[in-house]
């Protein structure tokens, strides 16, 4: 009963900011096609092209803000009713799961509706970020069903991991007190964009490093994702590391939270 | 096994000491006071009861099973506390709604009952409660969830008198009609002393008395007559207290005494739980 409530409750919690993005991405796209529609009566066809990429990427920056804020009011909640840190975080896997999923899904039905409007128009080019990251695997299928299905599971794993990253982050800061929310937020600032860079750049420039460090991430970013072997399974697999490596770290900050006055 | 058994917990924050090895037992059924004086340990025991802090030593049993972690044993108890942990974005019907789902034995129509005798308005944000009002939100839930065990954490926080004295009269048609075990923790004696059965105080994190309420009030009496009657009366008695007005004095002693020995003139009262409380939680 209490299992049900608590996966109910984290749910219906954020159910109206959802149904606000989707009405927002909704929007977003009628004004695109309304907008290339106008254009198409006003200007000569030929002279006007749209290309819709990546939107399906915006559910992914949803859930990883939905992620920062889903510590808090689930925690408190949970034990004034007699939850326990285990039965929460159980079922905030479950509650990620299900967003992950349904999202998913939500985007494969916009992609294939996006994909079908664009036939209509010579001038829109309609895509998956999927389809840019892996061009060559979906080059000529721009509609096939493996391009869905591989869609729809990449999006699984790449929410789940947004998820579980913002979620981390959100018990993290539950857990500090003021200074240390400060430190971490302004240290990872100056330790990302203005530390890192400086020693990148002065270590390649002095021959230290025969290759600069950011090309090396990037190197490893594009192999773990799979980019080079053109392979979206292996980004599957590492963004499911991901979220493993993320959810036990939160395992052992939550499982010693107490309340806070 | 029945009951909420704490044993010897130990309780840290930093380098104040919370609760020192603080061992007591609940019994079913009963109504207790959680006496002390701010800062006195007291939210922190409740809080540990409930799995909202965890002990440093110790445990507790709830029904015979660990309370830590335990939904089964949480199912049990409910606090409701000084500090509201519902979202402050919700209506007090929304929460209410919610809690049926967590606690099935939540008596909805009732909870709605309550809130129309109080006055207040369930379709309110919990945000927009005043102090008062917020105490009677929760206090509503309290009285509504039908678990074995309700802790109340500073119940009448901000509550006018006739709220007040509402609390009191539905809490004990609650009790005598389906008994149930109550702890009220408070700092504000006097208007609960009439409801315990159970005097529990705690001082600087440790338990100082542990007893029947009915035992507590024998331990002493109040002695009222002139001045010069009483200040012949009390010479050699363990006196807590003197009130002084005009020439009139009365006097708090603890100790036994026979009423046939109490002179002419003097009238003899029950003892005073408040000052009782406040001359054992006295710093001095």
């Amino acid at each position: 009963m209490k299992l049900s409530a608590i996966y109910k409750f984290q749910l219906a919690e954020h159910k109206r900011s959802i149904i606000v993005f989707y009405l927002v991405i909704i929007a977003t796209l009628a004004f695109v096609f309304a907008t290339n529609a106008v254009s198409g009566l006003i200007s000569s066809q030929s002279a006007f092209s749209i290309q819709v990429t990546g939107i399906d990427l915006a559910p992914a920056i949803f859930l990883f803000v939905y992620g920062l804020n889903a510590f808090k009011e689930n925690f408190q909640m949970s034990l004034q009713n007699g939850i326990s840190r285990k039965t929460l975080f159980i079922n905030q896997i479950a509650v990620d799961l299900t967003l992950a999923v349904g999202m998913s899904l939500l985007n494969q039905i916009f992609l294939f509706i996006g994909k079908s409007m664009a036939s209509f128009f010579n001038t829109i080019q309609y895509s998956s970020i999927l389809e840019k990251i892996y061009d060559l695997r979906y080059a000529g299928h721009p509609n096939g069903l493996m391009l869905y299905l591989e869609n729809f599971l990449f999006y699984i794993f790449l929410f789940a991991a947004f998820l579980s990253i913002g979620y981390f982050i959100s018990v993290a800061f539950y857990r500090m007190n003021k200074k240390q929310k400060f430190a971490y937020s302004f240290g990872f600032y100056i330790l990302a964009f203005v530390a890192f860079p400086l020693i990148d750049e002065l270590l390649y420039k002095l021959g230290i490093f025969s290759v600069q460090i950011s090309e090396v991430l990037l190197r490893f970013l594009y192999a773990i994702m799979g980019v080079s072997a053109q392979n979206p399974y292996i980004a599957m697999i590492s963004l499911l590391i991901i979220s493993i490596i993320m959810r036990s770290l939160t395992w052992l900050l939550v499982r010693k939270t107490g309340i806070k006055n | 096994m029945n009951g909420i058994e704490v044993n010897n917990i130990t309780k840290r924050f930093g380098d104040t000491l919370a609760l020192n090895q603080v061992s007591l037992k609940f019994e079913p059924n009963k109504i207790y006071g959680l006496l002390g004086r701010n800062g006195a340990g007291k939210s922190t025991l409740l809080n540990i009861i409930t799995n909202r802090l965890f002990p440093d030593e110790g445990d507790i049993k709830i029904e015979g099973l660990a309370s830590a972690e335990n939904d089964e044993a949480q199912n049990k108890v409910y606090l409701m506390s000084e500090k509201n942990l519902y979202p402050d974005s919700m209506s007090c019907r929304e929460v209410f709604k919610w809690s049926r789902m967590f606690y099935p034995n939540f008596d909805l129509e009732y909870a709605m009952e309550l809130a129309k005798q109080f006055g207040l308005d369930i379709n309110k944000k919990i945000k927009t409660l005043s102090t008062g009002f917020s105490s009677i939100f929760k206090i509503v839930i309290a009285l509504s969830v039908n678990t074995p065990y309700v802790l109340f954490d500073e119940p009448i926080l901000g509550l006018d008198a006739n709220h007040r004295e509402m609390f009191y009269k539905l809490l004990i048609k609650k009790y005598s009609l389906s008994p149930f075990t109550a702890i009220i923790s408070t700092h504000l004696i006097e208007e609960v002393a009439m409801m315990l059965e159970n005097v529990m105080i705690i001082k600087n994190g440790e338990l100082l008395i542990n007893e029947s309420c009915e035992t507590l009030l024998k331990s002493g009496y109040s002695v009222s007559g002139t001045a010069k009657q009483i200040d012949a009366f009390i010479m050699g008695k363990e006196v807590i207290s003197i009130d002084a007005l005009g020439g009139l004095k009365t006097a708090t002693i603890i100790g036994a005494v026979d009423k046939n020995t109490i002179p002419l003139g003097l009238e003899m009262t029950g003892l005073d739980l408040q000052k009782f409380f406040i001359k054992l939680t006295n710093e001095e």
